[in-house]
């Protein structure tokens, strides 16, 4: 049940999605138009150069929005089906909650993902255009010795395992805004009345909890008695880098806790 | 006649208001029963709780024995008061949906129903009328050979032509072993079809009979009966 669930989960929230990726493949389109402009008409005057500089403002704008939007989409879409109309066929179907929960983070952790994916994508493909085809092969061996040589410096890492890390850290963070999103919905379906406000309210919550923690760990690690300057950084890095996955992961699996808490005992679907 | 239904000290409270006070009842196989009382009398609630969309905030309730969970929700057949569908979808798509779901889903009795109301599979449900789209509502739960249908209000809100086609549908396609439980305050409208009624008042319930032995003892119709019993 699991994987119809998921599937139809795709089917439902794909087509608006395809729409937002479409809109991205056009900025990005309008984005790299705009640097190619910029190295043909260097010589025209400041009118096209205006134009190519509102372009690339546009461009930024553009996918700075196209994130929002699906974020904002499938927070709406999980509202839709789990607390509102369609969340009586959504309980009503014969499935465990944590299936269903299950599914549709999974979909949104893949479609934020994606999401991700594609701007970062549509980013190179600018620093691509503007370069002239020489982005790549900027980043050359020289550089790259250099990169390595200061994250081995700073972190006391190879590069390698850095980059690993930092996507395991992007990763847990899409996942975490999701759950953090997803448990404030479910505490503000068990109010009678003011369910928004419940929910802006139990957010907010979270958030200060979170921060409070971070808080408490900077300062357990030695952030505030400037350990990290006594040629300990590498070290006062790997407590900062461990801590916060850790921290994320705590995070993690208390509002998967609460959301599936809440979906299993606590339903309200006045 | 196997027990369908079983509630103990059943009992539902928003914040200090009581929605639900100590139902204790039992619903049997092979009936159709009405589930009668004035609005805010607690009819949804109990529907809702059978469907698992509300936690009692006390009590027991099982189906079939079971408690309300996934074999509960594979025996009934639920009808909202409300719309319930993604707008945005075609018929077609929303059989799909229930028969994936649904092992008792009728995907032959669904077309059929659908034939005999003119109503293509391929429309899309933003583009229907309301009573068309309560119509599409009541065929797909009504294609389900479940063993309990629970139709709370499927006849509110449509003309009287409608409510006509709405009650042979539900007659002409329910099993024969399940039964339907149907929440209404329009009584003369269904009463022809009931063999059971429930009266339920603020949340306690006042009345379970046979509709036969309401006709005997009081000499009154379930409708007379109910007048009487809710006059403000």
């Amino acid at each position: 049940m699991l994987g119809k669930l998921i599937k139809y989960e795709f089917k439902h929230t794909s087509k608006t999605m395809f729409i937002t990726y479409a809109a991205l493949a056009a900025a990005t389109l309008m984005g790299s138009l705009a640097l190619l402009q910029e190295h043909g008409t260097a010589a025209d005057g400041s009118f096209w150069e205006i134009i190519d500089i509102v372009l690339i403002v546009l461009y930024i704008i553009a996918i700075i929005s196209i994130y929002c939007v699906d974020f904002i989409y499938l927070c709406y879409q999980y509202y839709k089906t789990m607390y509102s109309s369609q969340g009586y066929l959504t309980h009503t179907l014969p499935v465990s909650p944590a299936a269903v929960f299950g599914a549709k983070i999974a979909v949104f952790f893949v479609w934020m993902l994606l999401t991700s994916l594609l701007s970062v994508l549509s980013a190179v493909i600018l620093l691509q255009v503007g370069s002239r085809g020489e982005f790549f092969h900027a980043l050359d061996d020289i550089v790259w010795s250099s990169f390595t040589a200061s994250v081995n410096e700073i972190f006391g890492m190879s590069a390698g395992v850095m980059l690993t890390l930092f996507c395991v850290i992007s990763l847990l963070g899409i996942l975490l805004y999701i759950l953090w999103i997803t448990a404030s919905m479910a505490i503000g379906q068990l109010f009678q009345k003011n369910r928004t406000a419940a929910c802006i309210l139990a957010a907010f919550c979270f958030y200060m909890i979170n921060q409070i923690l971070n808080t408490v760990f900077l300062a357990v690690s030695g952030y505030s008695t400037g350990l990290f300057l006594e040629g300990k950084a590498a070290s006062f890095m790997h407590t900062i880098i461990g801590g916060s996955i850790a921290m994320t992961i705590l995070f993690i699996v208390v509002l998967y806790g609460i959301c599936l808490t809440v979906n299993k005992k606590k339903l309200n679907l006045e | 006649m196997s027990i369908l239904v079983t509630c103990k000290e059943l009992t539902k409270t928003y914040g200090k208001k009581t929605a639900l006070n100590r139902v204790s009842l039992e619903i049997e196989s092979g009936h159709i029963i009405g589930l009668l009382g004035p609005n805010g009398s607690g009819k949804t609630t109990f529907i809702k709780l059978l469907n698992g969309l509300l936690t009692p905030t006390s009590g027991e309730l099982y189906v079939k024995k079971l408690p309300v969970g996934i074999e509960s929700k594979k025996i009934i057949s639920y009808l909202p008061d409300q719309s319930y569908l993604n707008m945005n979808h075609t018929v077609q798509e929303v059989l799909d949906y229930f028969g994936a779901f649904y092992a008792d889903f009728d995907r032959e009795r669904a077309f059929r129903m659908l034939d005999s109301l003119h109503i293509s599979p391929k429309d899309r449900l933003k583009s229907m009328s309301k009573g068309t789209k309560e119509k599409v509502q009541l065929i797909l739960v009504m294609s389900r050979r479940a063993g309990l249908y629970v139709l709370d209000e499927p006849i509110a809100g449509v003309d009287p032509a409608a409510r006509d086609y709405i009650l042979q549908t539900i007659l002409s396609n329910y099993e024969p072993e399940a039964s339907i439980l149907i929440s209404t305050h329009l009584i003369s409208d269904v009463e022809t079809i009931l063999d059971q009624v429930i009266f339920i008042r603020e949340g306690e319930i006042c009345l379970q009979a046979a509709v036969d032995d309401i006709r005997m003892q009081h000499h009154k119709s379930v409708d007379a009966l109910f007048r009487e019993v809710f006059k403000c």
